[in-house]
């Protein structure tokens, strides 16, 4: 392991790898290609149009400027330690410097593509919370740099915050060496893929479908509508028969999709439990590292569906505190845990639950009624009404189905809603096709807030939203009498626990 | 400080129930009519100015209709700006202060001290002539748990902001100890 006394070049401003040069230059192009593909597909296949062609000089040009740019903006970045802090200087002609205090540091994540594997860097990504956009990367370092600055920025931060964690805690950091809890195995990976909720996948590939169907016929002159209604007769009496034959080829498209999705992302996944917290490694082509210490973690999640039942698996997400903007990125996601892995998580974060009680509460059947009238029975009725005007009748068998489906997925879901309270903390269980669990700390909590309506004020009910700094958690249509003594009880957890939440 | 855990008795917590929310200040009610007046009559302007398209002088209806939404808007939004003023308010507790807004949908949001990032004084230029200012306090909890009060008289805020401060302060003095 590297020594304190060898990170003496960090006290000095230092430039990244000069591997950096070219992988900004790559992003620059990436982005720029990006923006500007229809432009050079219209160009391949309609070479003769000539306004397409100035198009193509002007993108060339702003290409040479970016890389002019990406090549003198290297010169100017440097980074080094000073008074505690960690401080970069960047810009060409607008000069930035950041300064992060080291307890200011949140987490220190890894981030290499095959091209990073490939020269032997990694790209740094520091995370701040609070404050937007005061995250910042650095493009390229060589590896053992990198973790040498890691676990230099590690110790310093643990020196500097005292620690107020409870005499227990501090057992388990000096116990617990690195562990791996879970190493995904290929037969893992495909059990992951297909447990994927294809059916999300299906409607991002069919929406992206529709936009882009646009720019290919504006390119093309094919005329993919035209070309859809031949397939499928033009009388709208065939809407199902389309439905049938479309749904399925949409599925078994989003099926690969997701297939190779997982394949890709969770490529050799190990899932470790490390002194601080966890720590997540994976990819094929890009291999992510993720880290969080165990005080950074807000709450957790974990989600299961019936196929994965099926596998006995469970989806695990570790809720880090983050700004808004970056709050999806901090969120931890280890697919495929079994029983054990989320058994020991929920230990982690929360040591006391197994022995606590915890009371089971159910939201109030209203919630019913309401949910059924705003996403039921009110789109039926504009669709009904707008058929009405366009002169068609008889479609009121859709909207009743509609109606119906939306009737049910409600219910079943006020069935299944359920909370449990305890002294500590509290688990929310929802269940519709898949089912999510939340395990939430009361002293992670940010602030309380209680709403209502004009009909649950009728009704004496509320909605409550538990704000904490990795997301809201709101549980809907409960009992006013009961979220007032739940609000007093959270509310005197806070300001009475020692324990710091992040 | 000593671990305490000390059987709690629920029904002795100090509730939510119990608490005298404070109004603000009424020139808060006047603060909010000039800015609707403001964005009402570039409407009206807006509005006047179509009446003059061919294609609404061919359909008086139409122009009568801009006029009516226009109208019946305006006299919405003024009586929700006063149902509003008569239920937002505002208390601070020992540990905590608690929000409560809204005429349609109401939220009441509160927030621990030992859990406020920091604080802002705030004031446009209308509430400035009216020497008014808005408190903002700003947890990690982000945009959707920080507390904005509109309203306040100049020095209340000042007050408030100097309490919370020293307030939070006093708390993470705490429990660095």
């Amino acid at each position: 392991m590297t020594k304190r006394n060898d990170l003496g070049f960090l006290s000095e401003p230092r430039r990244q790898s000069s591997v950096a040069i070219f992988l900004i230059l790559l992003k620059s192009f990436r982005v720029i290609l990006g923006q500007a593909w229809p432009i050079f597909i219209a160009l391949i296949f309609n070479p003769t149009k000539s306004k397409d062609t100035y198009f193509a000089l002007a993108i060339i040009g702003i290409t040479a400027l970016s890389a002019i740019r990406s090549i003198i903006s290297y010169f100017k970045f440097y980074y080094y330690v000073k008074n505690d802090e960690l401080i970069i200087e960047k810009g060409i002609f607008q000069k930035t410097k950041l300064n992060v205090p080291f307890d200011r540091i949140q987490t220190i994540n890894f981030k290499e593509n095959i091209l990073h594997q490939f020269f032997n860097v990694v790209s740094l990504e520091i995370d701040t919370a609070g404050s937007k956009g005061n995250e910042f990367s650095i493009t390229a370092l060589k590896k053992d740099k990198a973790i040498a600055i890691r676990e230099f920025l590690l110790a310093q931060k643990k020196s500097s915050t005292p620690t107020p964690f409870s005499e227990e805690e501090v057992e388990d950091k000096i116990e617990i060496p690195e562990e791996e809890l879970l190493h995904l195995s290929p037969m893992d990976l495909v059990k992951i893929g297909v447990s994927q909720n294809h059916l999300r996948t299906a409607a991002i590939v069919f929406a992206f479908m529709f936009t882009s169907m646009d720019y290919i016929e504006s390119i093309t002159g094919w005329k993919l509508e035209n070309g859809i209604d031949n397939l499928l007769g033009s009388s709208s009496n065939t809407l199902l028969i389309g439905l049938i034959t479309i749904v399925p080829i949409f599925i078994i498209i989003a099926f690969l999709i997701s297939l190779v999705r997982t394949v890709f992302r969770y490529y050799n996944l190990r899932f470790i439990r490390t002194s601080m917290g966890f720590k997540v490694i994976s990819g094929l082509f890009t291999r992510n590292e993720q880290s969080a210490s165990m005080q950074k973690i807000q709450l957790i999640r974990w989600t299961t569906n019936p196929i994965k039942k099926v596998f006995s698996l469970f989806d695990i997400s570790l809720r880090q505190a983050a700004s808004t903007a970056i709050a999806r990125k901090q969120s931890i996601y280890i697919p495929g845990c079994f029983e054990e892995q989320l058994t020991s998580v929920r230990a982690a974060y929360f040591p006391e639950e197994s022995q606590l009680s915890f009371e089971e509460h159910v939201i109030h059947p209203l919630v019913i009624y309401r949910r059924v009238l705003y996403f039921g029975l009110l789109p039926a009725g504009i669709f009904l009404l707008n058929r009405y005007w366009e002169g068609a009748t008889g479609d009121y068998f859709w909207a009743i189905i509609w109606v119906v489906i939306v009737l049910l997925l409600t219910w079943i879901y006020q069935r299944n809603f359920k909370y449990f309270v305890s002294d500590e903390g509290i688990r929310i269980s929802t269940s519709i096709v898949g089912k999510t669990e939340t395990l939430l700390k009361w002293f992670k909590i940010q602030g309380v807030e209680i709403q209502q309506g004009i009909y649950q004020r009728r009704k004496n009910l509320c909605n409550v939203v538990f704000h904490t700094a990795a997301g809201t958690v709101k549980i809907p249509y409960i009992e006013l009498e009961k979220a007032k003594k739940m609000e007093d009880f959270v509310l005197y957890k806070i300001e009475h626990s020692e324990e710091s939440w992040m | 400080m000593i671990f305490q855990n000390s059987q709690i008795n629920v029904a002795e917590l100090p509730s939510i129930d119990e608490i005298q929310f404070q109004r603000l200040d009424p020139a808060h009610v006047r603060v909010k009519y000039i800015a609707s007046s403001i964005f009402f009559l570039v409407m009206l302007a807006a509005i006047l100015y179509l009446r003059t398209e061919p294609l609404i002088v061919d359909h008086p209806r139409l122009g009568n209709g801009l006029l009516i939404f226009w109208v019946s808007w305006l006299i919405l939004s003024f009586a929700l700006t006063k149902m509003g003023y008569n239920i937002e308010g505002y208390a601070l507790r020992e540990k905590d202060i608690v929000h409560i807004k809204g005429v349609i949908n109401r939220r009441q949001t509160a927030i621990p001290f030992n859990r406020v990032q920091h604080c802002e004084i705030k004031a446009d230029p209308i509430q400035r002539f009216f020497k008014l200012k808005t408190l903002e306090v700003y947890t990690a909890g982000g945009n959707s748990s920080d507390l904005s009060i509109d309203g306040l008289k100049g020095d209340h805020a000042q007050v408030l902001k100097d309490f919370i401060i020293k307030t939070t302060g006093q708390t993470q003095h705490d429990e660095e100890e």
